[in-house]
């Protein structure tokens, strides 16, 4: 087999057994690889209805066929598992060695099930599977687990490990791997301490084949080539950080939790400020030529701290808690790095809290006497710490927003930012009609990144303040669009170097693995994994209300910039709803037919229900 | 508030934000153009390699006559220009940013 090694390592912590699940040509073909393939393996080893934090939910990371292909930006590999934060898929995407050390160790999925009796480094090596006391490890951050690890077994070795923020369970932790980069969103991180799995150590020997390499070679030179053109200029040069400025003019800047769109200190934090003030160096993930990762230092008298940058991050430990030191964001988000949780989550949570604190609902009392102000970056960098380690208010916004919420009550729901229990990304829903419908409808909760449908508003294709039902199609589009990136896998900043996406990616396909592959079925592959995320959601009970965005969104107009007066109705929001299961061919309740499962190829996953009287 | 002028019947002076790479190669965050009054983008293309030649191979191609595909216009902040008319006037701004907005 070619590309593929045609298994998944089953991996039981509570018995220390290992075994293997053979994956056949039918089903690699139908789910390609990461995100679509794990979405596969997902339902059928997550028991129904499970606890998300029960030792039977499965972690799983699966390479792609493109991992070690040398093509630019493929070496990147999923994690899935039932999320903790939001009851439904849970899935996110890292890149770099580790995806290749996956590969290498010769399966194409790793699904470990079960929770180990002591804490556990998962040694996993051509030798075979070594079960490790990982109590030393305990309480120690990322980078410090990662080096440890490395000190142990090799500085070979690869690692994806959790900080301490994982071990206490912190329902939006994340999985590190090679130097602070982070499988970030919905909660694998909590998974990973809920089996006792502090680290995993890849190193493999297997070789993987690829079916004509000579022209892959030629594809991936051409392919080095455009991305290194225009269509990655924003990425090599200011970062996603670029963002920053930008989307404050727009109105489209999220700040002070939701309540406006625009950031009076948003220059001070803005990529052209960065880049002129904290900018150290560019870097790459393996067998990546662009380079999107700026590493940003502080400049203050506060301690030195140095790390990548990123737009999502800055948002959320910036304008979304009002803090416009640049010092405090760099400082803020390398400290979840460390800590392993989510930057997004991290600071929606604490934004929440701080329109709490505001409000009088949370005291200084209820907070430990920390200042939980707005603006406040000190308090955000308490805040932070006290979740990772559970302790104080921090037990309580460990939970995320959406429990927190429910916890304090007092209407608190109301500005308790998330879709279905996950926080809301850096791209303002009323300002961003299409990217609206794209939170709303994300198997993911709010996820900017598994539709792109913000895409279409910041172009001329359709006006970003308006809605109609058309936006449910140029959805679903992205969606499907995204799905194939997610599942080959491709980075995502290198998808407008492509000319025919669905052509040049199946003729890519054809060559790693030798079996044909037209940009229908490639793009029909997409459409089949977005409909079974579904189908696990609804599976896990999701439900039509489900699908919506949090009352502020829905209730208040923008109060400034560009945007002043604007707003989303429910009433838009169910329009352009109705048009997006039009066009997946759903019925009006969002539920999928059995006929639609049928077409896609899914009746050997997902049984036809019993007739219903 | 950035106000645009009149300069005759045919032209106006308009104000063009610049953001990203625009801005550091520029060296400002804004830059005044005169165009027509009833412009199209080449013609904002062609007064903004005029007055920073600098965005030639950032933002516009070497021939001066259109933007690169990976930077946009925006006119006010609020609606992205293709190839069209502008129609600019008093109190106009274009934004020049890039296309891609992924992050």
């Amino acid at each position: 087999m070619y590309g593929y090694h045609g298994r998944a390592m089953l991996i039981d912590l509570t018995s220390q057994a290992v075994s293997w699940e053979p994956l056949s040509e039918d089903v690699l073909r139908r789910f390609i690889g990461g995100i679509g393939l794990g979405t596969y393996l997902l339902y059928r080893h997550c028991p129904p209805q499970i606890d998300p934090l029960d030792p039977g939910n499965p972690l799983i990371f699966v390479a792609s066929p493109l991992v070690g292909s040398r093509l630019t930006t493929s070496s990147k590999f999923a994690v899935l598992a039932k999320s903790p934060l939001t009851g439904f898929i849970g899935d996110s995407l890292s890149s770099s060695f580790l995806a290749t050390e996956l590969k290498k160790a010769g399966c194409d999925a790793l699904v470990i099930r079960g929770s180990s009796p002591f804490p556990t480094l998962l040694s996993i090596t051509d030798g075979g599977v070594d079960f490790l006391d990982a109590s030393g490890l305990l309480g120690l951050r990322t980078s410090e687990t990662e080096a440890e690890v490395k000190s142990l077994l090799g500085r070979g070795t690869r690692v994806a490990c959790i900080g301490p923020a994982g071990e206490k369970l912190v329902r939006f932790a994340s999985i590190a791997n090679d130097g602070g980069r982070q499988a970030g969103r919905t909660g694998s991180g909590a998974v990973m301490g809920s089996k006792n799995l502090k680290a995993i150590a890849l190193r493999g020997a297997h070789p993987v084949l690829f079916h004509d390499p000579d022209a892959l070679n030629t594809i991936g030179k051409d392919l080095t080539r455009r991305s290194l053109g225009p269509a990655t200029e924003k990425y090599r040069t200011l970062g996603t950080m670029a963002n920053v400025s930008v989307f404050n003019r727009l109105g489209t800047l999220p700040t002070r939790n939701f309540q406006q769109s625009t950031f009076d200190k948003a220059e001070e934090i803005s990529g052209e400020a960065f880049v002129q003030s904290h900018h150290v160096k560019n870097a790459h993930c393996a067998n990546c030529t662009i380079g999107c990762e700026h590493i940003m230092v502080t400049t203050d008298d506060g301690g030195k701290s140095q790390g990548r940058m990123e737009y999502e991050s800055a948002f959320a430990l910036g304008p979304l808690v009002d803090v416009g030191d640049a010092n405090a964001v760099i400082r803020a988000s390398l400290l979840c790095d460390e800590l392993g949780v989510d930057t997004i989550s991290s600071g929606a949570t604490i934004a929440w809290a701080m329109e709490c604190f505001e409000r009088g609902i949370l005291s200084r009392e209820d907070t430990g006497g920390i200042d939980l102000r707005f603006g406040n970056a000190d308090a955000v960098m308490a805040s932070l710490q006290l979740i990772a380690d559970r302790q104080g208010i921090g037990d309580m916004l460990a939970e995320g927003s959406r429990i927190a919420s429910r916890t304090v009550g007092h209407g608190s729901g109301d500005w308790a930012m998330h879709v279905k229990g996950l926080e809301m990304p850096g791209y303002e829903p009323r300002s961003l009609k299409t990217m609206a419908l794209g939170l709303a409808v994300s198997t993911r909760g709010a996820c900017h990144n598994r539709s792109s449908a913000y895409e279409a508003d910041f172009s001329a294709r359709v006006d970003r303040l308006a809605v109609d039902e058309e936006r449910g199609r140029i959805t679903m589009e992205g969606e499907d669009f995204s799905s194939v990136l997610d599942s080959l896998i491709w980075c995502k900043f290198l998808r407008k170097a492509f000319d025919d996406f669905y052509g040049e990616s199946a003729e890519v396909y054809e060559r790693v693995t030798g079996w044909s592959m037209t940009p229908e079925q490639l793009r029909q592959a997409g459409e089949r994994i977005n409909n079974l995320k579904k189908l696990f959601n609804i599976r896990e009970g999701w439900v039509r209300e489900d699908d919506t965005l949090p009352p502020r969104v829905l209730h208040e107009v923008l109060p400034s910039g560009v945007v002043q007066g604007i707003g989303l109705t429910s009433g838009d929001l169910d329009l352009m709803i109705r048009g997006y299961y039009h066009a997946r061919g759903w019925d009006q309740d969002g539920r999928i037919p059995y006929a639609k499962i049928r077409e896609l190829g899914l009746e050997d996953v997902v049984e036809e229900p019993a007739p219903v009287g | 508030m950035v106000e645009s002028r009149q300069t005759s019947t045919t032209e106006v002076v308009i104000q063009v934000e610049l953001f990203g790479q625009a801005r550091i190669v520029c060296g400002r965050r804004q830059i005044e153009v005169a165009v027509p009054e009833r412009a199209d983008t080449n013609d904002v293309v062609a007064a903004l390699a005029k007055a920073c030649p600098g965005l030639v191979g950032t933002a516009i191609n070497e021939g001066r006559s259109r933007l690169l595909e990976s930077y946009n216009f925006n006119l006010n902040g609020l609606k992205f220009v293709a190839d069209e008319r502008l129609h600019v006037g008093p109190d106009d701004v274009i934004l020049l940013f890039s296309s891609q907005a992924g992050g």
